[in-house]
Formats: structure tokens, sequence, C-alpha cells
């Protein structure tokens, strides 16, 4: 991205502006990205393929069950902003901490069943839905994140 | 490696040719007596547009590998023949652990172009 200036007065004036706003530039444009991905990603978590839930079985695999599958998709979703020093990261997928679900007499983490999609088990086949997700929408993201930087960016030199 | 084995054959050759551990492709089908793998080409990868075709075409794949016990040599195997055809655009994805079964799953996840011809 480019934003231009001339002369060293302007560009010090201009950096001094920038510096107290860097923070909320980096969290709204992240906020933007993160939505790109976080939309492409519950768009994903739709498309996993089921099969009813038949019991432990000793051999072969299986595909997550329906009930497994809307936990998944209802968990899906971008975790809070947080800030360490200068920088700004969050987290998209489904939290460690989404809780458990029932089904039938048993209770599975929400997680785990997540996990156990997009990797696969030794009982379960791989769907790498979050994988794909997250990379397909990666060069949107990207782009989604810069327009929102340098809209803010003229904004701030602007004012 | 000759004119019509593309990378991807010969990942697939070198894996199924590592000791101790029995390969497939595509297949997802479990070997309780036995240390096994999987390797698949995931999904293509969004590439850049130009003359009204797609330009750089790649896509991602996973090798997957459950083995009994701690097994570095086959590990160890697996990501020599990843660093030795895809160069550095492989990473380990996962390691887990499954109580039930006992077995150690590792996820390595590749990328690649696709050779043209």
């Amino acid at each position: 991205m480019t934003i231009s200036t001339e002369g060293l007065e302007e560009l010090n004036k201009m950096l001094a502006k920038l510096g107290d706003k860097a923070q909320d530039v980096a969290s709204a444009s992240l906020f933007k990205g993160a939505g790109v991905v976080a939309d492409a990603m519950k768009g994903a978590a739709n498309h996993i393929a089921t099969e009813p839930f038949k019991g432990k079985r000793m051999y072969g695999t299986r595909l997550p069950s329906p009930e497994e599958k809307a936990a998944v998709e209802g968990k899906t979703g971008i975790a809070k902003f947080r800030k360490s020093g200068g920088a700004v990261d969050t987290l998209i997928g489904v939290a460690k901490d989404a809780g458990y679900v029932q089904l039938g007499n048993r209770k599975a983490p929400v997680a785990a069943i997540a996990r156990s999609i997009n990797s696969g088990t030794s009982f379960m086949r791989k769907q790498p839905v979050f994988r794909r997700a997250a990379s397909q929408a990666a060069p949107a993201a990207q782009a989604a994140v810069v327009a929102k930087a340098e809209e803010m960016f003229n904004e701030i030199i602007n004012s | 490696m000759s004119a019509t084995e593309t990378r991807y054959d010969t990942l697939v050759n070198s894996l199924k040719a590592i000791q101790g551990v029995e390969f497939t492709e595509y297949e997802w089908r479990t070997r309780p007596n036995g240390n096994f793998g999987t390797i698949q080409p995931d999904f293509e990868l969004p590439s850049d547009d130009g003359d009204g075709e797609k330009q750089d075409r790649a896509f991602e794949g996973s090798v997957d590998l459950f083995t009994h016990g701690k097994e570095m040599m086959i590990a160890a195997a697996v990501e020599s023949a990843l660093a030795s055809v895809c160069g550095a655009s492989w990473y380990l994805n996962s390691e887990q652990y499954e109580r039930d079964t006992g077995l150690i799953h590792r996820e390595f996840v590749f990328q690649m172009e696709v050779e043209a011809g």
C-alpha cells in the first residue's frame, strides 16, 4: 500500500498523527480481514459430509454424524481480539473452550470433534474444510486488510 | 525422474518406499496392527489470473502418518522425503495422540505447483 506526501516537515507531521492511531488502524483492518476468513469458515463448515452414527465400530472409518456437524457449525466464529504490546491478534475457527455437546448418552467436546473432522483420525475420514477455507480465503482477506488500512490512513492524514 | 513422472508421483513413490510403514493414496482405512499412512491432494489453491487464464496453479495436499509408539525414524524419513521433493513448502500441521487406539497421528501439509504437460 502507498501513502504519498511532499516535504520532510509534512512527513514528520503525518508520522506523528499516524503514530497515535496505529493501534486503532491495526485492530479495525484486522477485524475486516478476520471477517472474510470467518465467513469462509462458516461456509466451509456447512459443506462437511455426514452420515448417521451407527455406534462405535472396531474397524473401518466413518464420517461425522449430522449432530456433530451441527455442533461444530454452531461454534465456528472469531475469538476475542487480544492486544499484546503493539500487536493485535485473533483466532478464527472453533475455540478450545467451545464446550461440550450431548450425543445420545455421551458428551463430546466440540473442539475435539472439529479437530477430528479437520485432521482426521484412525476412525474418522479427514475433511480439511477449515484448512481449505483459511488457505483459499487468504488473498481476499489480505486485500480487505490493506484496503481498510489504506482508507483509515488517508482519513487520518487528511483530517 | 522420468519425463512423464510428476513431482507428486515422486513424492508418493518415495513415501511408499519407506520401511516399516504402509502408505496408500486417497484411502482412509484403519490397520490396527501396524503403522500406516495416507497421501492425498486436498484442494487447489487460489491463483493469480492473467490473459483469461489461471497462472501459477498449485494445490495443497497432506500426508497423514499413524504409528504405534514413537517411531521417530519413520517420521524422519517422511520429513526427508517431503524436504527433497517439496523443498521448503511443507510443514507439520498437527501431532496428536489417540488414547483409544494408542496411535500417534502426525499430519504433514505440503504445497505443490501443477506442472505443465
